[in-house]
């Protein structure tokens, strides 16, 4: 909100201005007709209070007149010596309160009318100032014979003149009735050509024949009325001044008191002044209402509920305006504004559509997506990154800092770089790198980024999406182990085999050599060593083996009870670590090669055996476990049994978890590193999983994930033990390509009590066993190795040995154990497997067993 | 928003400021235009008040002046007149009414037996009373609030005494109207204490009734050399009228008592060769002629003496104001002024001894045609 007055506010407030002065200038202009208005009524006022001071006046001084000029007429027809004393005497009878003298022609006093007086007859007036100067009308002056203040008025006698002493005192009594103008405080008084007071209603100033002239200042006007202003006693009077005609020059003053004026204006005009005041106001209220009912208050609505509208809120409904107006433009905006919010809530929904579309697509993305402004703060974040880090967007926007906050350590030197070549337009590609989730743990992101712009080419900012590729990544580690592992096998597998061969022959001339020396004898002894060494190697190659091809499992639905009891204490016997298990009632089955099983279990075992030589407690645990869909890890959905070795040895220091199970990877000095390579292997080749969870100083525990078998099935129990009870005189080919077997073989057959013939490759084989065929001297078992180098392998000239005979009894051999055609032999038409390096009681098993069929 | 505020803040600090200064400005203003009353008591419609209204306005006119030039250092002088109605009472009540209204000076009477009778009550309360008319003996020599312009009548009763002495006089006839006892009572018996002829003095009250004619015949029983007229001008007027009468025609004399213009207007032609012995020389003098325009602007006629006296004696108090600053309506400053001015205001250069009398030259003027001119200075 702008600090600007509002409208309503600027209107009201002119309104009230215009409102004020107009009311002020219609007072002034009616105070000024009504100070007209008083004047003039004044002026009237005063002109009649003045005829009536002048008639009073003119009777006062000149009432005699007539008695005087009826007495001069009169006294002409006395003697000349009575003229002035028959006058005299007359008078006084007439008027016997009347003061007066008379002079004769040399104005000497000739008659007196108080006889009190007689004594100044004949004193000289002729210099007394009216006399000398010849006025009828004297000033105020003190009278001779009375000390009083009069006005002598002179009435010229036939011989002498009549001086009547007017005491003017008198005169103030007569005029006291006199009306005064109707303002409080106001004045009449009448002043002589002097000035002096010859009416006054102050006795004293009469009495004093105060000169009020001289007291009158600053003396303006007189104005269109005839009013003076003037000053008297520092107080401000209108004035108004009438001259006498008779005594002439005499002033008629009037004076109203400025002070009283305005008092008695309010009086007489406070009903039009109020009646002014409330017909302006209501004049100001009723525009003031006008405006502010017609205009303001509809533009204060309706910009009030544009304020409040939000041009983004879908809701957004235009004909719900509250503004009703009444006058035509307001009209139009109301209606134009509902028109341009219509037309914006249509664009609204439609980008609103829009939006929703755009923001389902990225959010149902497996991408994080978000769009970095050029501030470096989020424009937008999608919800997944929820998911994929733990923290929720709005975690994000208070923190931008957080996106490179929660990349690993040892990844954000490489995410800065990578950044900073985005920055800087440099030539960058996609990027993968860890993060710590909120939870701390390890994800795998896939990140790419770029800058983006606008049509016009302005920066807006970076755009990136992150994808969680931690499953992948596992996946991909996983699967490059297994390759590692297999390729591995493959070169140890060839060596293995060949190695084992030599074993074979070894092992066999030791065993021939046994048989032929004294047991008692020293030779005897040093034989049982070598053939222990050579047991020793065999079993190594047959570990080394189990990587090569022919390793895959001979499964069959198995108790793993059984295998994990026996297997454990065959492992620790002679130790000084004890074993505690925990199986779960009813365990799943499983369908497993016991053997290699057990294998597993007895490496698993010797190392933990290892990791405590101090002795301990080994926990062992089978259970059954449903491996949910969601559950994260590298175990797949689905039921497995579990078997987990638990020690609490001296651990697995993580840098060194991901490499445990590589072979040769050991740290041990006597160790091969072979034994985890050898179970992750296996477990693999049983769809299993193999897992460890170490912590250094505490302990470690490997976990091995076993399918379960969907329906349970009854086992077997295996009966290994087999009758010694060889059958003799059988005649035998024998089929390798190795000639240390051959010889090995024959001479073990041979000591059996079987005959042999050799073959080098499968094609010898075939040719041989033809032609005993033809001789009616059949084979009656074939010992056949599986792979022959360069020659016709086991496998084929089986197919074309059937084809020749199909009663044909072949064994196949191979160091090879693990081979799927040494395990599942029967399949391929063996009717036996015979795994090498020989041992003598096992190779007379085999045949037994085939010859017993 | 941050603005309005302080732009408010300055204009109420702009408008009390103004308001102060308009508020100590308009004390000042009201100090300096304070009047400065100055209280004047006179006979104004008792017996013989034309001399007192003479007075009163050579006292409006002086006051006119010295404010229009001004006022006291720019205070202006407020008369306020009272009229003592020439009565004991009167006197009383118009002193009084002055002091009340706080006049620090009052001028005042036109007789020495009215200022006599003031003389008291003005004192006593700490206010000046100046006069010009008063030469009783009785208010010499006292250093209080007492002045006067008019000569003590010791000296004047010591000019009398040169004056009949050179006139070589043994006999004299005293007219004395004792409606002003203060000053011809005292007088006669100052010239009795100076003069080593014979006094017969004749006593009249004139505000009872005076049978002139047998005053007259008293006054010339003894056949006096020399007959001086202790009265007022009218009846100074009315005595010479009678004398001549009475068939006298000899030099009369009369005192500064009888300067006024109703001997003229009252005595006819029996005024011309009338000689007085007086401190107020004639108004012909230029420094008169200065107070006509303003008296002829305000009361229509020329200056007499008794205008003169009046306006000199305002002239003088105004002076003594001016000169006390701050303090004008100080009696005390009033005073001390007073005592150390020199003033030359009519046609003498005058000042104040100690107690407040003038010391003034004192001369024997006559009545030609209606006026009076210079004869000798005397003293
Ligand atoms: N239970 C365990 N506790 C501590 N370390 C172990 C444990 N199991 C395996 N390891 C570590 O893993 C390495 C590899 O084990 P592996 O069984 O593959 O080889 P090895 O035991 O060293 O030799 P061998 O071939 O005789 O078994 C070991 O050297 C050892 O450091
Ligand atoms: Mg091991």
């Amino acid at each position: 909100m702008s600090d600007l007055p509002s409208i309503s506010k600027k209107i009201s407030k002119y309104t009230w201005i215009i409102g004020v002065f107009s009311c002020l200038a219609v007072l002034f202009v009616t105070i000024d007709s009504e100070i007209g208005l008083l004047k003039r009524q004044a002026a009237i006022e005063i002109s009649r209070i003045y005829d009536a001071a002048k008639m009073e006046v003119e009777k006062f001084f000149f009432n005699d007149q007539g008695l005087i000029s009826y007495l001069k007429k009169q006294a002409l027809e006395q003697a000349p010596q009575n003229y002035i004393k028959w006058i005299g005497d007359n008078l006084r009878k007439a008027d016997p309160g009347q003061h007066f003298s008379i002079l004769d022609e040399r104005y000497r006093v000739a008659y007196v009318s108080d006889p009190k007086d007689k004594q100044f007859i004949g004193l000289d007036f002729s210099n007394l100032g009216f006399i000398k100067a010849k006025q009828l009308v004297s000033g105020v002056h003190q009278s001779f014979f009375t000390s009083r203040s009069v006005i002598t008025v002179c009435y010229p006698l036939k011989k002498g003149l009549l001086l009547i002493d007017k005491d003017i005192e008198e005169l103030t009594r007569r005029l006291k009735d006199i009306p005064r103008p109707s303002i409080d405080g106001s004045q009449i008084f009448i002043l002589s050509k002097e000035g002096t007071v010859v009416y006054h209603p102050n006795m004293t100033l009469v009495r004093t024949r105060e000169n009020l002239l001289s007291r009158m200042e600053d003396c303006n006007g007189p104005d269109s009325y005839g009013f003076y202003t003037m000053s008297y006693d520092h107080a401000r009077y209108w004035c108004m001044k009438k001259g006498f005609s008779r005594p002439k020059s005499w002033y008629f003053y009037a004076a109203i008191p400025e002070k009283e004026i305005i008092p008695y204006l309010w009086y007489h005009m406070w009903p039009i002044v109020m009646t002014i005041f409330a017909i302006f106001m209501a004049i100001v209220f009723f525009v003031d209402f006008i405006i502010a009912y017609g205009i303001s208050e509809p533009l204060k609505k309706l910009s009030s509920w544009l304020l409040k509208q939000d041009p983004m809120n879908p809701e957004l409904q235009a004909d719900q305006c509250p503004v009703k107006t009444y006058n035509k433009e307001l009209h139009d905006i109301v209606e134009s504004v509902k028109k341009m919010l219509e037309t914006i809530k249509e664009k609204n929904s439609e980008i609103l559509k829009r939006d929703e579309l755009f923001r389902t697509v990225i959010e149902y993305a497996a991408d994080w997506a978000y769009w970095l402004d050029e501030a470096g703060s989020f424009k937008y974040n999608s919800m997944k990154c929820l998911e994929i880090t733990g923290y929720s967007p709005e975690e994000f926007q208070k923190d931008p800092k957080l996106l490179t906050k929660i990349i690993h350590d040892d990844d954000r030197p490489i995410f800065e770089q990578h950044l900073d070549s985005v920055v800087g337009n440099k030539p960058h590609k996609n990027m993968e790198f860890r993060i710590i989730t909120k939870d701390g743990r390890i994800r795998w992101i896939s990140h790419n980024c770029n800058k983006i712009f606008d049509s016009s080419g302005s920066f807006l900012g970076i755009r990136g999406s992150n994808l969680d590729i931690t499953e992948q990544k596992l996946a991909s580690e996983e699967l490059s182990k297994i390759e590692k592992l297999e390729s591995l096998g493959v070169v140890a597998g060839g060596i293995a085999h060949d190695f084992n061969n030599l074993l074979t022959a070894i092992l066999g001339n030791i065993s021939l050599a046994k048989m032929e020396a004294d047991p008692s004898s020293n030779l005897y002894k040093r034989l049982e060593a070598s053939e222990k060494a050579s047991i020793r190697a065999q079993n190594l190659t047959q570990q080394l083996l189990t990587f090569a091809k022919g390793g895959s499992p001979v499964k069959r639905p198995s108790s793993l009870k059984r295998i994990i009891l026996e297997t454990a204490e065959f492992a620790l016997k002679g130790s000084n670590v004890a074993c505690r298990f925990d199986f779960d009632k009813d365990l799943w089955l499983v369908e497993v090669d016991p053997g290699q099983i057990s294998q597993v279990l007895h490496n698993l075992i010797l190392n933990a055996d290892q990791a405590m030589p101090e002795g301990g407690i080994i926990k062992i645990e089978a259970r059954n476990m449903r491996v949910q869909k969601d559950s994260s890890g590298v175990v797949p959905p689905g039921d497995y049994v579990v078997i987990t070795v638990q020690d609490c040895g001296k651990g697995i220091p993580a840098e060194l978890l991901p490499k445990i199970f590589d072979p040769y990877f050991t740290t041990k000095e006597q160790g091969s590193g072979l034994g985890l390579a050898v179970c992750f292997s296996i477990i693999r080749k049983h769809g299993g999983f193999i897992t460890v969870d170490s912590v250094v100083g505490k302990g470690s525990s490997f976990s091995v994930y076993l399918p379960a078998l969907q329906k349970p099935m009854t086992i077997q129990e295996e009966d290994d033990d087999l009758s010694v009870d060889t059958s003799r005189g059988k005649s035998i080919l024998i089929m390798d390509d190795d000639p240390n077997v051959l010889q090995l073989l024959t001479e073990s057959l041979r000591y059996l009590g079987h005959e042999t013939e050799t073959a080098t490759d499968g094609k010898e084989a075939l040719a041989k066993y033809r032609q005993a065929l033809e001789n009616g001297r059949p084979f009656d078992a074939v010992i056949m190795d599986l792979t022959i180098p360069g020659g016709m392998g086991g496998k084929e000239a089986l197919t074309r040995l059937l084809e020749l005979d199909p009663r044909a009894k072949v064994i196949v051999s191979s160091g090879y154990s693990k081979d799927d055609t040494i395990t599942n032999y029967k399949r391929y038409g063996f009717c036996a497997s015979l795994p090498k390096p020989y041992k003598l009681e096992i190779l007379n098993s085999v045949l037994l067993n085939v010859f017993s069929d | 928003m941050h603005d309005n505020i302080s732009h408010k803040k300055a204009l109420c600090i702009t408008f009390s400021v103004l308001f102060i200064v308009a508020t100590v400005v308009f004390f000042v203003a009201r100090d300096s235009s304070r009047p400065i009353l100055l209280g004047v008591a006179l006979n104004l419609s008792g017996r013989g008040a034309a001399s007192g209204q003479a007075v009163k306005e050579g006292i409006i006119v002086a006051v006119k002046e010295l404010n229009q030039a001004g006022g006291i250092n720019g205070r202006p002088i407020k008369v306020i007149v009272e009229d003592d109605q020439n009565s004991k009472e009167g006197v009383i009540r118009a002193d009084k009414k002055l002091l009340r209204a706080g006049c620090p000076v009052i001028i005042g009477h036109n007789t020495s037996q009215n200022t006599i009778i003031a003389y008291p009550i003005v004192v006593k309360n700490g206010k000046i009373l100046i006069t010009s008319c008063s030469s009783s003996t009785v208010l010499s020599g006292k250093d209080d609030y007492f002045f006067r312009t008019s000569v003590d009548n010791a000296l004047i009763g010591r000019a009398w005494a040169q004056l009949l002495k050179r006139r070589a006089v043994h006999s004299v006839s005293l007219l004395v109207d004792m409606s002003n006892k203060g000053f011809a009572k005292d007088l006669t018996n100052q010239i009795k204490r100076f003069f080593q002829g014979q006094v017969y003095e004749f006593l009249i009250d004139t505000k009872g009734y005076v049978d002139w004619n047998k005053t007259i015949k008293g006054l010339l029983y003894n056949s006096p050399q020399l007959i001086i007229l202790i009265t007022n001008p009218k009846d100074t007027a009315i005595a010479l009228q009678k004398l001549r009468s009475f068939g006298y025609n000899r030099t009369v004399f009369a005192t500064t008592w009888a300067q006024g213009q109703e001997l003229f207007s009252y005595g006819g032609n029996c005024v011309d060769g009338l000689r007085v012995l007086t401190f107020v020389p004639p108004i012909a003098t230029e420094a008169y002629q200065k107070i006509n325009p303003t008296m002829k602007k305000y009361f229509q006629r020329n200056a007499t003496t008794c205008t003169a006296r009046g306006y000199e004696l305002a002239m003088i108090v105004g002076d003594a104001m001016k000169r006390c600053n701050s303090q004008a309506s100080e009696p005390a400053c009033i005073k001390e002024k007073l005592l150390s001015g020199c003033y030359k205001i009519l046609s003498d250069t005058i000042r104040f001894d100690q107690f407040g009398d003038i010391i003034r030259p004192i001369y024997e003027i006559e009545a030609q045609k209606g006026k009076f001119v210079v004869n000798r200075r005397i003293l």
